[in-house]
């Protein structure tokens, strides 16, 4: 559905996009995940046609995209990441002036309308003007506006940026309904948990390029780490930490402040190996839990840096 | 399509802010002028005075009469009220009387207060003075060129006589009379009114500017997702175009009409012209806001100072603050009233309604729609440009 190749993007001597490569599949929902200035946004801007860029092709529903694509635009809904409404305008005006911009008939828009208000859950705010809504309710409008003449193509630039949990589940819980429903998705974010809950494909971006893309299991699976083992309140010695370390897969391990980390490759019985050394050694602890890797994990070891630094 | 310009008019007409500068604070400016200007003769009352005989001199006697002809004028301007010194300074004091003016030689003005009376009557006898002075002046250097036209031998008696006349003429009629060539008489007062239409449409700029701002990219959220959107965004740049040009005409038609039928200012009977005077002027202004919001490296509020500036400047220049900066402007650099918008606006209102002068009227607006041309033409490519350098 959208092929990006090599795409260069520079401000200055500042390069956003350094020859990236992507490829989105219909019906998936794709994930492009990094930190705050990876150059996220500015692949979609110029994915949409709005950023002059250097080098590259873009590709969507196998046409180049330009900026006097109507063909292709009328079948892509933009999610933008600050609320893009007319103040003076009502909740419901706004989705039928947007909506508008797609589709001209009648009949069909207000029908459109009707069902992205029911569906973004704003059918008793469709008099209110967008300064009386509460953030989360904002960005429901925002995507209310976006995706009301039904494209089969989203992209959502971080669409839950300062939005409060409830707001945030309903919002991700739509997203996934209207994959459901036939929509491919792109979705950037610098929230991991959310990418790794809706994505169906993660694209990591870092300085513009694209680090690692696949699942999340194949993103997983790229990194040593298999599994991470946490121990709580508990006190050891230098020795003991050795000891834990020499226990079979397990790569590395941190102890601070009566925390110990154990990190494993991905093995069975991981969990069970260092319970039986704390008891054999007799070693008291509070709490000990197993996870498996995050993304923050793979951006981490790919990058060496946290995610969100 | 319809559907895009019913939502892009009421964006527009609930832009409060915008819509207070260009509807109600004309209307609030034009109220404000007419209560300073517009009745101004109505409010001065008749001044009382006293006049006092010291002497009884020629010059003494020419002012008397000065004196008689004004109380006889019927102007109502002042009374004259003739008595003794001590009944005069009497009066003065327990406030009967605005000034006591002393017929001598050299005539006097006593007043005891600084009020507007005091001014009026310190002006009456300057303007005496004044002409008093200028007879002295012929009658030294060309004393002969007097006697010649008057056929008389006595100087005292021709100056006693010129004095008369000078005396009566001073209030009865006047020596000349301001008058347009269409025969309209001038009215320095109207051309703050013709300014305020000027500075209403040059308004219209910021109804551009907002519409601009709300179309790019690369300026606001709302103008990405326009321009994403499936409709052409010179599609939608006209349609805002033509909106805000009827919003700003409107604004305009409701300022003229109040000051036309609500103040019954007398504005000029030809309508036709009047109105394509105004279509001309909110064109133009519109045209502005649109190219100076669509200068892509200037930062939002960099554009909005050059707007204030641009707008209340012009109208500044065309008089709105001071009636005779146009006049000056056109002897010192008529280059810039023949290309300040809202100098061509109020003196093309000017032409049709007092000069009926139709060839300053048609030179006016053809500048005028050029200015709109120029300005449509630099924003139009500006703001269709496909792809930014940076959003």
């Amino acid at each position: 559905m959208i092929r990006i190749e090599n795409l260069v993007k520079r401000y200055g001597d500042l390069v956003a996009l350094d020859h990236l490569n992507l490829e989105v599949y219909e019906g998936e929902v794709f994930g492009l995940l990094g930190p705050n200035g990876c150059g996220k946004t500015t692949a979609i801007s110029c994915l949409l046609a709005l950023l002059k860029f250097d080098k590259g092709t873009i590709r969507i529903f196998g046409e180049e995209m330009r900026p006097d694509s109507y063909g292709i635009k009328r079948k892509i809904g933009i999610v933008p990441q600050d609320v893009a409404v007319f103040p003076e305008l009502s909740v419901r005006e706004n989705i039928e002036y947007f909506c508008g911009l797609y589709v001209a008939d009648k009949i069909q828009r207000k029908k459109c309308v009707e069902e992205a208000i029911a569906f973004t859950g704003l059918e008793g705010y469709q008099k209110m003007r967008p300064h009386q809504l509460s953030g989360g309710l904002l960005r429901r409008l925002n995507i209310a506006c976006g995706i009301a003449h039904k494209p089969k193509l989203i992209i959502m630039d971080e669409p839950t940026v300062a939005v409060d949990p409830q707001s945030r589940n309903h919002i991700l819980e739509g997203i996934q309904r209207l994959n459901r429903e036939g929509a491919t998705i792109i979705y950037t974010s610098h929230y991991m948990e959310e990418v790794e809950q809706i994505c169906t494909r993660i694209s990591i971006l870092d300085h513009g390029r694209s680090i690692a893309t696949g699942t999340k299991e194949e993103l997983k699976r790229m990194i040593k780490m298999g599994e991470r083992i946490t121990v709580e309140g508990i006190q050891v010695t230098e020795g003991q930490i050795a000891a834990v370390r020499e226990l079979p897969h397990v790569f590395q391990t941190e102890y601070d402040n009566q925390r110990l980390v154990i990190c494993c490759s991905a093995a069975k019985k991981n969990l069970m190996r260092v319970l039986h050394y704390l008891e054999e050694e007799e070693i008291v602890f509070g709490k000990i839990f197993s996870e498996m890797p995050t993304l923050n994990d793979v951006f981490l070891e790919i990058t060496g840096k946290e995610l969100r630094d | 399509m319809l559907h895009l310009i019913k939502y892009r008019f009421f964006s527009i007409l609930r832009e409060k802010t915008t819509m207070f500068w260009g509807f109600v604070f004309p209307l609030i400016l034009c109220t404000l002028f007419y209560v300073t200007f517009g009745d101004i003769d109505s409010t001065l009352e008749c001044i009382n005075t006293a006049a006092v005989v010291r002497n009884d001199t020629t010059e003494a006697k020419a002012f008397e009469a000065f004196l008689k002809v004004v109380e006889d004028s019927g102007e109502d301007l002042f009374a004259v009220e003739w008595m003794e010194e001590k009944e005069a300074k009497e009066k003065l004091k327990d406030g009967k009387i605005s000034g006591i003016f002393y017929v001598d030689t050299e005539p006097e003005l006593f007043v005891a207060g600084s009020g507007i009376e005091e001014s009026v009557l310190q002006a009456v006898l300057e303007s005496y003075m004044g002409r008093c002075q200028v007879v002295q002046d012929v009658l030294k250097e060309k004393p002969e060129e007097l006697l010649g036209m008057a056929g008389q031998a006595d100087a005292d008696e021709i100056y006693s006589e010129i004095s008369d006349k000078i005396s009566s003429q001073a209030m009865q009629e006047e020596f000349v009379e301001e008058t347009s060539l269409g025969g309209k008489k001038t009215d320095g007062m109207i051309q703050y009114f013709f300014s305020l239409i000027g500075m209403t449409c040059m308004f219209g700029c910021f109804l551009g500017f907002d519409s601009v701002m709300t179309l790019q990219a690369n300026i606001s959220p709302v103008g990405a997702r326009r321009c994403v959107g499936a409709v052409s965004k010179f599609k939608l740049l006209i349609i805002d175009f033509l909106l805000i040009c009827i919003v700003n005409y409107i604004e305009t038609l409701v300022l003229f009409a109040y000051m036309t039928k609500v103040l019954k200012l007398d504005m000029g009977n030809d309508w036709g012209k009047n109105l394509l005077i105004a279509f001309l002027g909110c064109l133009v202004g519109v045209a502005l806001g649109i190219l100076v919001g669509s200068i892509g490296k200037w930062k939002e509020g960099t554009k909005i100072a050059v707007m204030l500036s641009v707008s209340l400047g012009s109208s500044f220049l065309s008089g709105l603050m001071i009636s005779g900066i146009k006049g000056l402007i056109e002897e010192r650099c008529p280059i810039i009233n023949r290309i300040n918008p809202a100098s061509l606006i109020s003196d093309a209102f000017y032409s049709v309604a007092i000069y009926q002068d139709g060839s300053r009227y048609i030179r006016d607006v053809v500048t005028m729609a050029v200015l709109a041309v120029i300005f449509l033409a630099g924003s139009f490519l500006m703001v269709r440009r496909v792809r930014y350098d940076s959003i």
